[in-house]
This record gives C-alpha cells, structure tokens and sequence, in this order.
C-alpha cells in the first residue's frame, strides 16, 4: 500500500478517535446540539471557518485563481470580509440573545425573539434549512467521494461509503464536542498545508516574481489586478467577485457556532484566531491557484489545481495529507451541516411541536437516531453522483440561505421594529428571488467572472421586503431582550 | 455498553475495508497525477491522422452516453449536413417521423438504451437543432439514414400489403430515379477484399476495406460533404458480447463504413449491392443485424445466422466474413429472398457493389431491372473495371499479400478511385486488436472543394486531403486522460526555408521515415518506395532509386545506403544510388543498424535478421513472435529491440542468444534509445519504460493516455516523448515524473529532436511545434499543409516523420511528400527571447495591500470594540 493512502488512514483514525473521546461529554440535547454553550475560544473560532468554508476553499478558489489569476483576490478580500462583519455584528449579540431566549437553534430564535405563537416562522424556516441542509451534505459527500476516487483510484461508491461512514460515525457519537473538535483538527491541518503548499511550488519554480511572469506569459489578464476589464464592465466584474460578502450572515450551521461559546467576553479572542485563519488560507488559496497556473498552464477541471499540486510537488505521504487536508475541508463543513438539520428536525419540530414533555435522554438518542437517518437519506442522494436530483437544489442553496436568513438575522438583531410579517416574507421573498433569477438564465450569456449571482439582488430584495412589511405590521414586545443584562 | 463498542468496531470495519480493497489496487492502477477526462466516464476520444479514435465502454445507455458527450459538436454536425443534403425535398421533421414508425419497434433494448444514452450525452453538452434538445428520435433517424433514403428507390413488399403505397414513393422520388438511371453504372459505394491461405505471405487472413465517396458529377456533391464525416474509429467495450472496433459516422452504433472486427478475432465487411431489391416491413434493419452479428457472433456460421434472421433486405449487401482463428473467410450475398454463402480455406473473395450470384441478381433487378426506363443493370454477372483489376491484382500478388500489397492494391486505380478512406488489418494484427488505417483516397490525391463547385450550402465543405497510414491499437484497459487545453494555439509561425519535393509518384508519396543528411546530401525515401538524394544547398535532385513499397529509413555507412522494404534489403552506393547488392527472400520493416559488419534488421514475419553487410546474405536470425517495426539499437555487444508481440529483447550477438526479454501489455513498435545503463522505450500499452540496460529490471513507468508510438529522446536527464493520447510529454530521468505536458490535436508519431533551448517534434494534427525544453512553452509551430482548425476539418498532413536536425535547420518530412526545411531558431516575429512580461507594480500592489487591509481593518475593530467595552 502506498505511503498516500497511509498518511489519509491516519488522518482518518484521529477524527474516530476524537468522536470517541468527545462522546462521553454529551449528557443532554444542548451538549448534543450546541455543546451545552460552553465551547471555549479556539473550537469556537476555528470551528465556525472550517464549518464555513468546505470545500470551496481548497477547490473553488484556487480553481477561480487558475482561471482569473490575481484577481481572484477581490472573492478573497469579500469573503474575508464577510467573515469580519459576522463576527463583528453578529456573534456577540446572536449568543446574547440566544442564551435569552434559551433558543438552540436559528429557527427557535426566531420563533422566540418574533413570539409567533403561530409557528409560521418556525415551520417556514426550519423547512428551508433542512431541505437545503440535508442537500448540501449529500452535495459535500459526492464532493469527498470524488476527490477520494480520482486520487487513490477508488471507486466511487466505496468512496463515498468511506466519507458518510467517518462523517456519520464521530458526528452520532460526539455530537457537537466531536464536530467542534474534529473542526479545529481540519482546520489546523488544512491552514498548515495552504501555507505551505504555495510556498513550496514558489521556491520551486524560482520566486514568486517568475511565477507572475510565467502566469503572465500564459494570459497577460491573469496578472492584472481586474482581470483585464475597465469601466463598466469593471464595476460588473467587482460586483460579481465581491458578492460572496452578502452570502454570511445567512448561513444556519455558521450561526450555531457562535450560539455555542461559553461566554460573550471570548468572542473577541475568537474573532482574532478566527480572522487570522481565514485571512492566511484564504490568500494561501488563491496562491495556490496562482502556482497551479504557472505550473501547469491548463487543466480539464481548474478545480482539481490543489490535488494535482500537491501530487505533483511533494513527497507521496505529505501528498496524502494535503488529500486529507482537502477532504478535512469537506467534511468539516458536512458535518456541521448534518447537526443543523438534525437539529431542525429534532428540536424545532419533535421537541418544540409535537412531544414539548420529551425527556432529555429521549431527545439525545432521538438526535443520534436523526443524524444518522439523514446522513443515509445524504448518502442515497449522493449516489448517482453529480447527475443527481439534489443538485438542482445545490445550485441555488448557497446563495438561498444566504438571501433567507442575512438579511432577517442581521434585522433581528439590530432592528427592534421588524415584526414576524416582516420577517416570513423575507425569508421566501429572498428565496424565490434566488431561484428566479438563477433559472431565468438573466446571466446566462455573460462569460463566468462577470456572472452576478443571484444572491445579490436577493439580499436587497429580502431586506427592503423584511422592512416595508414590519413597518407595515405591529412589532412584537421586544425589550427585555434589547436591554443590556 | 457491549452494543456501543460492537457498533465502534464495525463502523471501524466500514471505513477500513474500502481503503484496504481499493488500496492494493490503486497501486497498481495509478502512479500519480491522474486526471480523468471531462465527465465521460471510461470513455475518451483522441484525434490521429484525421481520425477520431472513440472508445466507449460498459452499460448499453452508460455507453451511449459516453458517445454522444465525446463526439457531440460531430453529431450535432452531422445532422445539420444531411438536413443540408435534402432541404426541401424531406425535411428532418419528417425523416424523424418515418424512423420512429418504420423502425424504432424493432430495436432490442439493449439498442434503444444505447441510442438514447447517446442523445442524453449530446444533450448533456448542450447540442440542439434549430433550438430543441437533440433526442433518442434524432439519433435514431441518423443511424437509419441511408436505410430511409433508400426507401425511396425500392418496393416495400409486405405479407399483409403487396403494394404498401411503393407509387407514391416512386412519384415523388420521380426526378431523382429518371436522373440516376443511366448514370447508375458509375456509383459504386465500397470496395473490399479477404485473402487467406496461399495467397498471403504469412498464410493468415488480410482484410482490407475502402469507402466510397463520390466524386464523379455535381449530382453527388453530398456524398463527399457527408463522407467528410466519415473519420470516427469506435471502439466499442459492452458489458454483454464481444468488444467491437468499427470505422463510422459520429452517432452511429453500427458501421456505415462497413468495416468491424471484434475481440473474438473476427472480421466483417460490406460492399452494398445495386440496383436496391424490394424489402420486407417484417425485417429487422441492417443496423440491428451487423451490429448483433458483429457484437455477438465467435464464428461465421453464427454470424450468418444474425444476418439471415429476420432479414427486410431494404439494404441488400455482400457480406465478407474473415475469422482468424480457423483463417476461413467467406462471402454472403444477401437480397431479400435469395442469399449464396461462398466460403473457403485458401483465396480471396472481393467485393465492389457488382453481386455474383445469379439469384441475387435476378432478384435485384426484377423490379427495377424490368423498368421501362431503361436500366442498364445487366441480369448476369459482368465483371467491373473494379472486378478484373481485383483478379489482375490477386494474380499477380498471389503469395505475397501482406498489409503493405494490401495497402498497394487498395490504392491502385480504379479500385480507389473514389475513395475516401481505408480500413486493413491482419491475423497478426488482429492479435492485438489492431488495425491499419487511412482517411482520405489511399493513392493520396487531395480532394480540393473548390473543384468540384456545387450550389448547395457551403458550410463545412471542405478539402479532403490524404491523411497517411496510420496503425493503432486500442487500450486494452480504460485511459489516464490527460489535456493541457490552454497551450495550443500560443506562439510563432516558424520560418520555412526551403523546400526538397523528390519526384512525386502515381501514389505512395507519403514520408513516414525521417531523413539523412551526409556530406551536404538530404536522402529521402517515401512509403511507395523511392529513395532520393537531393542536394542540400541547390535543392536539385542528384539521383533517384526505386525500392519497393513500405521502405523503412536508410542507413549511410561510409559509402553505402541500406535501405529495407517489402521487397527486400538492399544496399546501394552513395555516389550515384545503384545497386551493390540486394537480398530479396523477406520483407524489412525496420531501419537497419551496423555492428562490425553485420547489418541487423527486423522483418513484418517477426524475425529479427543479421545480414553480412559485405554480401548481403543471412548470417543468423531471431525469431519473435509477432512483426518487428522497432529499428534495433546496439551498445556493448547487445542488440536491443521491441515486437509487436509485446516484448522488448535484449539479444547477445557474440552469443547469438536472449540475454533478457521484458514483458509489456501491448505491441513494442517504438524504437528503443540508451542513455547511460538505461534504456527508455514507449508500448501501446500506453507506458514509457525506463529498464537497467544490464539486467532488464524495471526502473519505473510513465502512463500516457494511448499508445506510444514513437521513439523517445533522452537529453539532460529528460526523457521527452510523444504519444497518440495527442500530448507531448518531459519526464524526469530519475523518477518518471512528470515535469511538463504539451497538448496538440492530433496523436504525436514523430520522434522529436532538440536544438539548444528548444524541442521539436510534428503532430499528426499537421503541425510542427518548437518547445521550450525547461518548461514546455510554445515558442513557435508551423503548418506546412492541412492542419486540424475546429470541428468542421479533422483532415490533415500528419507530420509523422521523426524530425532531423543539422546546422540549426530542421529537416521535417510531411505525408504529403515534401521535405521542409525550418530555421529552428528564428520565427516570423520575433526572436523568443524577447516575449517579456512587464509584471507591473500594480500587480505587486494588489498581492499585498488588500491582504494588510483586511488585517487592519479586523485589528482597528478588535481595539475599539475592547476599548469601549472596558
């Protein structure tokens, strides 16, 4: 067996061993689901980028830093700053209020801090997240099946199997603790190799100077700050490379993370650790993409530059662990998933609405029982592949959430007036416009890096709806929850 | 607490057992670096000599689906041109009408899925006509194609309905009949022979097959704008039956260029019988039937079978039937009603449209033939111009058939007349799956669009230039695909300095052997035989020498040339090309190599001989167990070269005995190079070896995507080599990784040759490129003649030739007989030093200021917020 394969099985056993030792924390639904709010700093921190970036940092950036060169780094300067912004506006007082309001989830916020005693918002909400929830786990497993199959040769499906049985395996043991955990794990590990992978290709290839020639030589817009375009097609280009900004404040099993730090006061080293994270992988990513271009010129797939890199300039065993380090991305971000739809269904709907008297071991095993039924119900939508049917709700999830939830949780928070009229009416507002003008094809003739997603239009649009509609309605009694202690 | 560990324990099974399974194979499966081509699963495509090579594998849709995505712009092309063909006359709209009702019913499952996979995988990459999705109607129509347009010309006879409304055909079809009746005689759509026993050289079978366009009038202009699409070589690997290798149309699940052979050694051919006999409604189509014969069948009576069941006779064909393992062929004529089986041991059947059997004629014409519009089909067998040339042919060849007499007869006039490629294998080949092939006429002439001007939509009517021979075998397993998609079109044109055209011939013009410059002479040979000697700086021709077809490169030692053919080896004198001596008791297939006075060549029959260089007499042999296209290679007493039968030998020639042979999966026709204690070679089993020179132990593999043709070349610890997945590839010496990728559109067969900081090497997309040696930019590429532009043209002038470098100029020979020659250095801009790329400060700037700003701005946020919070 080749020294690759052997450096992921040890990856592989850490994370088991880490869902064992964290299974014996879990005592009751809140352990489970949020880890009993007494996370410390750094799982915190880490936990909420690696849940967040998947594997679009380790795939989809670099790929779009092969494709559009340095200016790539305008998706990575919005990204760095939507990460800020959601620790700066949203953190502190979303675990505030949540621990106000005892709330586990998004959903029970929202029902809490709105007082819908018709559980509109509720239902509306928790039916989005766990559709696009268990969608977007099946979209992370076929992610992980397919890097696993194309570099070790493995089959498809024995590869996936291997991704839904690790995934599933700490995530029902350990719950939180173990995701948490296994998160600052991955996320260690895959800082370590985005750092180090393009400083290698850099040495390699004779200074970072060369490299810029070498991509230069290969297209002369690679190497300029805006890809080549001027004007108005500029403002076009920004627009659509910038937008991913909007996309953070919306994303549930982001959200969950600051729901779960001890105490208010650690945010703030949290944010630190957390920034630093995800300012040096994010430029480590786009530099890779950079490298990949100069090293290879071009590739059937851009997406695949991280793991051809990696094959192709290190030694087979460090090669297996930036394989690990990619997958780690992946299912960091997977595992996360699962726990919030689990949550969705268990605490919002079981617990909240159908058996209020539920005890808590009930609830505990009733989770286990739930993430283990939806990481098969994941596993089965993974199986065809890429044609698979989810991936027409994949397509759209990223930014639907995003449209859903940014705009309602960023309200919430800060804005007393908005009422739960305002508030449903954006969430499906934001999330028919998604879907309106991703399908419409408004962008379809534009080239790829001047495609504005819909995410955009739909966050403003969710925004100005959230408003005209509270305004319109009469808002629930809010004080005791905006007041300090 | 026992069930909680139990669960550990098998969820721990769950995640090691794959890795454990998977893992031993992977070993053995990839090396590293593996890409695999865009979503088509096992499939893929490669380009070679206007060819697209297509190999499809699995399931019946899975399959389909793979085809349809790989050649997708082609389908959608093809569809387009046969809706130009019959605008008005009957529009798509209604063929597609007629297929489903004529003959979708009556394809099995297994069809019906393929045919839809491949609409789904046309689909899949967007292809549609005027607007609408391509679908399983679309595929089907294209494949029934000609079977519909026939309907026009024939009777329907049916059980149930006698006439079946044949006048209402016949009226609207009325101008087409009058004109074609008495032109009938000229349109000829294939020609084809087998030869087995006495007649070949090696006693197996020969099978050679072209197709006919027609390029006689303007009436048949189509028929060349449709066969400019008849260039794909599909591979078929189907879950059930026997793995099929075709030459067809892009879309197609049968053969419409009526050539197939399969994985049970057998071979089928077809020449279409005239005038078309009435068909049956109760039949199956022919695609149906040749496809299941070719797909399911181990022996020719099987394979008659297919044909016989449930015939409709709407295509009435000669069937030529080879199988290899009993070397029995066989002709079936087949009508409607009558057939005649012709089978035998030792001969040859051909077949050129004109139907032998008196039954079959009769029936043939006794419609069409009692017309009072007066046929000119005679009842009885006339022999064709075509039919006495075949016997003249065969008479005078008797014997001697081999894939080169194979080659000659098929390129001589007027069996070729119209042709518009050429299909030719053999038992030896057959072995390996492998095939012979030519696009275009095999006599080499160019079809030119712009003589043969017509009024018909224009788009994508374009030249038909000869494309060489090309020989491939399919990958026995699935393909590491690999593409370096954005390098291609970048750089120079380079600078021609001259040009040496050797006196150009009837046919065979082609230069597949590199040229030899000695005292300031360029000698030359072209595949049909004639060695040249032109003067390098005056471009004259100093003398010429006839040698015989399928000649390999010469050799100079001192003041003599040996030059192998099919004819035999010869050894001539430098001064003014005359004969010193020849021995012609076997064929040479391979350059000649000296060693203290013995010459050592390697034969077609598989031996690999050692001549007296003096006298030219056969000192002693070495017998392999397949042919020999590996020129050998001498170092140390050791005579190095590889066989089609997959091994590469290392022969002691004091000794005279094996020292060491080394196994690989496919035939060894790449010339072996040494440097150092190593010795690199590529197979067709897709690998490039490097083994110890003393022992024959394998130092590593490189896997390309296809087979390696060509000889690689060792320089500064970089082995550079091309292969026919259409890539050039460096590798690194000491490990076999890769440093550098070049794709081009077409497969590389020449060997390359490097000059200072530059490699140079020809692609049989028609291009020669010059790369730089440290990294693999372009620095410039050439196209002396036809070279693949887009979809619409695959047809080029391979650059198959190994390239020759002396003096900083490049001597590159193209199939279309021309010597050019390249300033190697120079091209028509500017010098390559001068590319610079200004990385402006901008650049820099944006690297780093956007990254301190987000950091700034996270630090100021983190000190206010503690600020105000204290």
């Amino acid at each position: 067996m080749s020294t690759i394969i052997l450096a992921f099985i040890v990856y592989l056993i850490i994370l088991v061993l880490i869902g064992i030792w964290s299974s014996r924390l879990n005592k009751n639904l809140d352990d489970f689901l949020i880890a009993g709010r007494k996370l410390g700093t750094w799982p915190v921190a880490i936990s909420a980028e690696a849940s967040d970036m998947s594997g679009w940092l380790v795939l989809a950036l670099p790929g779009r830093a092969f494709m559009f060169g340095i200016s790539a780094i305008w998706t990575a300067v919005s990204c760095a700053l939507g990460t800020l912004f959601n620790w700066s506006v949203i953190a502190k007082r979303l675990r505030r209020f949540t621990g106000k309001l005892r709330a586990l989830t998004i959903p029970d916020f929202l029902e809490d801090r709105y007082k819908d005693d018709t559980h509109t918002i509720r239902a509306v909400s928790t039916i989005i997240i766990a559709v696009f929830m268990v969608a977007y786990v099946s979209a992370q497993l076929v992610a992980s099946g397919k890097i696993l199959s194309e570099t070790f040769g493995w089959g498809y499906h024995s590869a996936l199997l291997l991704g839904f049985a690790i995934i599933t395996f700490y995530t029902l043991l350990g719950g939180f603790f173990a995701v948490a955990w296994t998160d600052v794990f991955q996320g260690i590990l895959i800082v370590a190799i985005i750092v180090i992978l393009p400083i290698i290709g850099i040495i390699k290839l004779g200074g970072l100077g060369s490299i810029l020639t070498a991509v230069g030589k290969i297209d002369y817009n690679s190497i300029s700050p805006t890809y080549g375009y001027g004007g108005i097609m500029f403002i076009l280009f920004a627009f659509a490379s910038m937008a991913w900004f909007f996309g953070y404040p919306g994303q549930p099993h982001v959200l969950t993370r600051y729901m779960a730090i001890k105490s208010e006061k650690k945010i703030w080293d949290s944010t630190l650790i957390g920034m630093i994270w995800v300012i040096i992988s994010l430029w480590g990513a786009v530099l890779v993409g950079i490298v990949g271009l100069a090293m290879f010129k071009g590739l059937p797939d851009p997406e695949k530059v991280m793991p051809m890199l990696a094959t192709s300039l290190l030694p087979e065993w460090v090669a297996g662990i930036v394989i690990a380090a990619i997958v780690a991305a992946i299912m960091s971000t997977a595992d996360s998933q699962l726990l919030v739809a689990t949550s969705s269904v268990v605490e919002d709907v079981y617990h909240k609405l159908i058996n209020r008297k539920a005890n808590q071991k009930k609830l505990l095993n009733l989770s286990r029982l739930f993430v283990l039924l939806l990481s098969v119900v994941a596993f089965i939508f993974a199986i065809p592949g890429e044609s698979s049917a989810i991936y027409f709700l994949v397509a759209f999830a990223w930014g639907g959430l995003a449209a859903s939830f940014g705009p309602l949780i960023i309200l919430s928070l800060w804005w007393k007036r908005t009422t739960k009229w305002g508030a449903t009416a954006g969430m499906i507002s934001g999330m028919v416009t998604v879907f309106i003008w991703d399908k419409s094809g408004i962008t379809s003739s534009f080239p790829d890096e001047l495609i504005v997603p819909g995410m955009l239009p739909a966050f403003f649009i969710s925004l100005l709806t959230i408003v005209i509609v509270s305004l319109s309605t009469i808002p629930p009694e809010t004080k005791s929850l905006f007041s300090y202690n | 607490m026992y069930l909680k560990r139990l669960f550990c324990i098998i969820i721990c099974l769950i995640i090691i057992i794959p890795i454990l399974l998977n893992g031993a194979l992977a070993d053995e499966k990839y090396s590293s670096y593996t890409i695999s081509s865009e979503s088509c699963n096992n499939g893929y495509r490669f380009n070679t000599h206007g060819w697209i090579y297509v190999h499809i594998e699995g399931d019946p849709y899975e399959r389909g689906f793979q085809h349809g995505y790989l050649l997708a712009d082609e389908i959608v092309d093809m569809i387009v041109r046969w809706n130009n063909v019959f605008p008005q006359k009957i529009s798509w709209k209604i063929q597609r009408m007629d297929a489903l009702r004529l003959f979708w019913h009556k394809y099995p499952k297994e069809y019906k899925e393929e045919i839809k996979g491949i609409a789904d995988g046309v689909a899949e990459r967007g292809g549609n006509i005027n607007g609408k999705k391509i679908d399983y109607i679309d595929i089907l129509t294209l494949n029934e194609m000609y079977e519909l347009l026939l309907r026009f010309r024939t009777y329907s006879v049916s059980p149930l309905k006698i006439t079946d409304k044949w006048w209402i055909s016949r009226i609207l079809n009325i101008r087409d009949f009058l004109k074609s009746s008495s032109e009938e005689s000229h349109e000829g759509k294939c020609s084809a022979f087998l030869a087995t026993g006495d007649f070949t050289k090696d006693g197996g079978i020969i099978a050679a097959h072209s197709t006919w366009g027609n390029r006689v009038s303007d009436k048949y202009w189509w028929q060349n704008y449709i066969a400019g699409r008849w260039n794909v070589l599909l591979d078929i690997q189907p879950t059930k039956g026997h793995r099929i290798l075709m030459s067809t149309s892009p879309g197609l699940i049968w053969s419409d260029e009526d050539y197939y052979q399969n994985d049970a050694e057998m071979i089928l051919m077809e020449t279409t019988l005239h005038p078309p006999g009435p068909w049956s409604r109760l039949g199956d189509p022919i695609i149906i039937r040749a496809r299941k014969a070719i797909q399911y069948s181990d022996c020719i009576d099987e394979m008659v079978n297919f044909f016989l069941k449930k015939n409709n006779g709407l295509m009435a064909n000669d069937w030529l039937i080879g199988d290899i393992k009993t070397g029995e062929i066989a002709s079936l004529e087949l009508a409607l009603r009558h057939h005649s089986l012709t089978r035998t041991k030792n001969g040859v059947l051909w077949s050129c449209n004109n139907a032998k059997d008196d039954k079959v004629r009769w029936e043939l014409n006794s419609f069409t033939g009692l017309s009072i519009l007066g046929r000119i089909w005679s009842r009885n067998y006339v022999p064709s111009s075509r039919d006495i040339k075949f016997e003249e042919l065969f008479e005078e060849y008797k014997g001697r058939i081999d894939v080169d007499i194979a080659k000659l007869i098929m390129s001589t006039k007027p069996i070729c007349s119209v042709s518009t490629d050429c299909k030719i294998t053999s038992s030896s080949l057959v072995k390996n799956f492998g095939i012979w092939a030519f696009m275009g006429n095999p006599d080499g002439t160019n079809f030119i669009a712009a003589e043969n001007p017509y009024d018909n939509p224009k788009q994508s009517y374009t030249d038909m230039p000869a494309c060489g021979w090309v020989q491939i075998f399919p990958l026995s397993k699935s393909s590491i695909f690999r593409t370096d998609s954005k390098s291609n079109d970048r750089g120079k044109s380079g600078i021609v300095l001259g040009e040496y055209v050797p006196t150009q011939d009837v046919f065979g013009n082609e230069i597949y052997s590199s040229p030899i410059i000695f005292e300031n002479i360029l000698y030359t040979v072209s595949w049909g035989g004639r060695l040249s000697a032109i003067d390098v700086k005056n471009y004259e021709i100093i003398w010429e020498q006839e040698i015989g077809i399928g000649s390999s490169s010469p050799l100079v030692n001192g003041d003599t040339i040996y030059i192998g053919s099919n004819n035999g080896l010869y050894a001539l004198s430098v001064e003014e090309g005359n004969v010193i001596w020849e021995n012609d008791f076997l064929s040479i297939s391979t350059r000649p190599s000296y060693f203290k006075n013995i010459l050592f060549c390697g034969s077609t029959d598989g031996n690999m001989y050692a001549f007296n260089s003096e006298t030219g007499e056969i000192k002693w042999a070495f017998q392999a167990e397949n042919e020999i296209f590996s020129s050998p290679i001498i170092k140390d007493n050791t005579l190095y070269f590889g066989s089609n039968d997959g091994f590469l030998y290392a022969i002691d020639i004091e000794k005279k005995e094996l020292k060491w042979k080394f196994k690989t999966e496919g035939p060894v026709v790449s010339s072996p190079v040494i440097d150092n204690d190593k010795i690199y070679f590529g197979s067709w089993d897709s690998n490039l070896y490097s083994l110890n020179l003393e022992n024959g132990r394998l130092n590593w593999k490189f896997t390309t995507g296809w087979g390696i043709d060509s000889s690689p070349l060792s320089f500064n610890n970089i082995i550079y080599v091309g292969s026919e997945d259409n890539n050039f590839y460096a590798i690194n010496a000491d490990n076999g990784k890769l440093k550098w990728i070049f794709t081009t559109k077409g497969g590389i067969k020449s060997s390359p040759a490097v000059y200072g900081d530059l490699i140079f090497f020809g692609s049989s997309d028609g291009k020669i490129y010059a790369l730089e040696t440290s990294n693999g930019d372009l620095i410039w590429s050439s196209a002396p003649d036809y070279y693949i532009e887009g979809i619409y043209n695959y047809r080029t002038t391979p650059i198959v030739a190994p390239l020759k470098l002396e003096g900083g100029k490049l001597y590159v020979g193209s199939t279309n007989g021309i010597i050019y020659c390249y300033d190697s250095q120079k091209n028509d801009n500017f010098p390559p030093t001068d590319i610079k790329i200004e990385v402006s400060i901008d650049t820099w700037l944006f690297l780093f200021i956007p990254f301190l700003l987000v950091i700034i701005a996270t630090g100021l946020y983190l000190y206010i917020a503690r600020r105000k919070n204290h």
